[in-house]
């Protein structure tokens, strides 16, 4: 029997490093939240966590009667690795102390009445994603990208391991797809757009993957630098981001109704 | 026990697939596949490698059942020194004295290899870690002289004293930290004077059993009502006179301080020393087993040379502060432990 059945579990995946998975995660978490759901959020990404960071939480998770306390911060409960070494320390862990943790920090974390987890995971397709998919009945996943070349070769990697997992992707994030201009809103765009993005979602047989803008914006980069995690995390005041996260939403909730 | 400079580990302690298969075939495990590495026995979970980076470690589910497994340390891996003190700890828990069963091989090794590395499994001990509480320092010091009391021996164990050890630490400090020479000249100059006068005292003629070597605050479990559930990791254990784990006892419980949330010590240790806290483990102690005169009179020599030694670990690990300014506490610290008016006169 998976862990938490009653919890609504969605993934956020990526194929490369740097492509803004924790970031989306950490603004996808806090979306959840705003709209009222009951959520979670679980760093995966066990050797490199980011969580404490976004969240600039430093404090380490209290333990009651055997359980861990996740963290909250903007109404969102928090588990990390980030929570439990600081910077210092390498988390150099191999294949069953990894399961292992992850294990721990799913079942031994009083997740209490959480509807919704969303899990942050480590770049790639790797051995934790297969552990994920043991450890947890996976409702979801949103898939992070960029425009380059090199991200979306790996994106395709990871959207045929979530297929072959049989883990839905209701949508795909292009992050940092434009610059809006500050000053009249016009869109500059860092990575030439060479049409592999849509073609992804066609190989993919995503009739069902939206792909949502996501653009570079400066407030959302220092959010995440200060560890605010509330509304300029969630998009703040520009209404890109704040489109551009409902519409992860809508498509994600869309995704959940369906199924269900 | 030779005292030895701790290696470069390449492998940052980790435990791989490797290992857990290895481990769940010579204990003939059911199936297991991971190993938990979050420690949830104090107030905040925290890693089990950031508590204890000596050696490799990690909890194990297999089948219904917990179990720990610990790669003994670099310092006390010689295999005729890991069988007496698995001997040992076998004898002291089937004498009552609480202490983790070690799992035994399907061969009925209380002790595996693999490759150059040993290994001990234990059962799991669900218990809470040290938090100071006064009758947690009782049942710890109750449950010493339980396991001096056990009369357990061992012909094959090493059988170091107090004032060898110090001497071996200072030695390695030398060796490994060149810019601690200073610090090692006053240790030195510190040991020299008590171990003349516990051979006065007649030290050498102290009756010996068995000893943990390392009791301290850390490598005891205790239960939710503050009684000691296991006393855990007697990699240092020895035949020798008992007044080794009642010196280290005393300063571990009683003296010096440690740095949050690890087994290292505070930088800046506290001054003057609680004599009332350490009266009142000694009392505890005593209701038990108590000390002869002549146990008694060696003591406070016996406090100075392990507080040696393990001011020398301190200085090994980078603990400790080791500014001239705080030189001098350390002196004063010695004088206090080693002194006319120190906890071992007769009352």
């Amino acid at each position: 029997m998976t862990a938490l059945p009653a919890v609504r579990v969605v993934l956020v995946c990526g194929g490369k490093g740097g492509v803004g998975k924790s970031t989306v995660a950490a603004n996808l978490a806090t979306a959840f939240a705003a709209r009222g759901v009951r959520t979670g959020l679980l760093d995966a990404d066990l050797q490199g966590p980011s969580l404490p960071v976004l969240f600039g939480v430093r404090e380490r998770p209290a333990v009651r009667h055997g359980r861990i306390r996740p963290v909250v911060r903007g109404g969102v409960r928090l588990m990390s690795t980030g929570l439990l070494a600081d910077a210092s320390r390498a988390l150099a862990w191999k294949g069953p102390v990894l399961r292992g943790a992850l294990r721990q920090m799913v079942r031994d974390v009083d997740w209490g009445d959480v509807e919704t987890l969303v899990v942050d995971t480590p770049p790639g397709t790797g051995e934790i994603h297969m552990a994920l998919a043991d450890l947890l009945d996976v409702a979801a996943a949103v898939v992070v990208t960029t425009r380059q070349r090199m991200a979306l070769e790996d994106t395709r990697r990871c959207l045929a391991m979530l297929t072959r997992l049989g883990i839905a992707v209701p949508a795909v994030v292009e992050n940092m797809a434009y610059f809006p201009c500050p000053c009249c809103g016009a869109r500059t765009e860092p990575f030439p757009d060479s049409g592999l993005a849509g073609a992804l979602l066609d190989e993919t047989g995503g009739a069902g993957t939206r792909l949502v803008e996501l653009p570079l914006l400066p407030a959302m980069a220092s959010g995440a630098e200060r560890g605010t995690p509330s509304a300029p995390l969630a998009g703040g005041a520009d209404p890109a981001a704040r489109a551009a996260f409902a519409a992860l939403l809508d498509a994600l909730d869309g995704a959940h109704r369906t199924a269900s | 026990m030779p005292v030895r400079e701790k290696p470069t580990f390449k492998d940052f302690l980790n435990l791989d697939d490797r290992v857990l298969g290895l481990v769940v075939d010579r204990y003939a495990l059911p199936e297991a596949d991971c190993f938990l590495p979050i420690l949830l026995d104090g107030d905040r979970c925290t890693l089990l490698d950031v508590r204890s980076d000596t050696s490799k470690k990690a909890v194990l589910e297999a089948g219904d059942r917990r179990y720990f497994l610990k790669q003994v340390p670099w310092y006390c891996d010689d295999p005729r020194q890991i069988s007496a003190s698995t001997r040992i700890q076998e004898a002291l828990r089937l004498a009552g004295v609480p202490v983790a069963r070690l799992v035994p091989t399907r061969d009925g090794d209380l002790w595996t290899s693999f490759g150059d590395e040993h290994f001990v499994l234990f059962d799991h001990v669900s218990g809470l870690r040290y938090r100071a509480h006064p009758e947690q320092v009782r049942s710890a010091a109750l449950v010493l002289a339980r396991l001096h009391t056990a009369a357990v021996t061992d012909a094959d164990a090493p059988r170091e004293t107090v004032f060898t050890l110090a001497a071996d630490h200072i030695a390695l400090l030398r060796k490994v930290v060149p810019d601690a020479a200073d610090a090692a000249a006053v240790l030195e100059e510190l040991l020299a004077p008590v171990e003349r006068q516990a051979a006065a005292a007649g030290f050498a003629a102290l009756p010996t059993t068995a000893v943990h070597g390392d009791f301290n605050p850390w490598n005891l479990l205790f239960t939710e009502d503050h009684r000691v559930a296991a006393v855990v990791d007697f990699d240092n254990c020895d035949v020798q006179s008992r007044l080794h784990d009642v010196a280290e006892a005393l300063l571990t419980f009683c003296v010096l301080g440690y740095a949050e949330d690890s087994t290292n010590f505070a930088a800046h240790q506290r001054s003057p020393v609680d004599r009332a806290a350490v009266r009142r483990f000694l009392d505890a102690y005593e209701e038990v087993a108590p000390l002869s005169p002549a146990e008694r009179e060696c003591l406070p020599h016996a406090l100075g040379a392990v507080w040696v030694e393990l001011t020398c670990l301190g200085l090994l690990r980078d603990d400790l502060d080791t500014s001239p300014a705080y030189l001098d506490t350390w002196v004063r610290t010695f004088a206090l432990l080693t002194g006319a008016t120190a906890v071992g006169e007769p009352r």
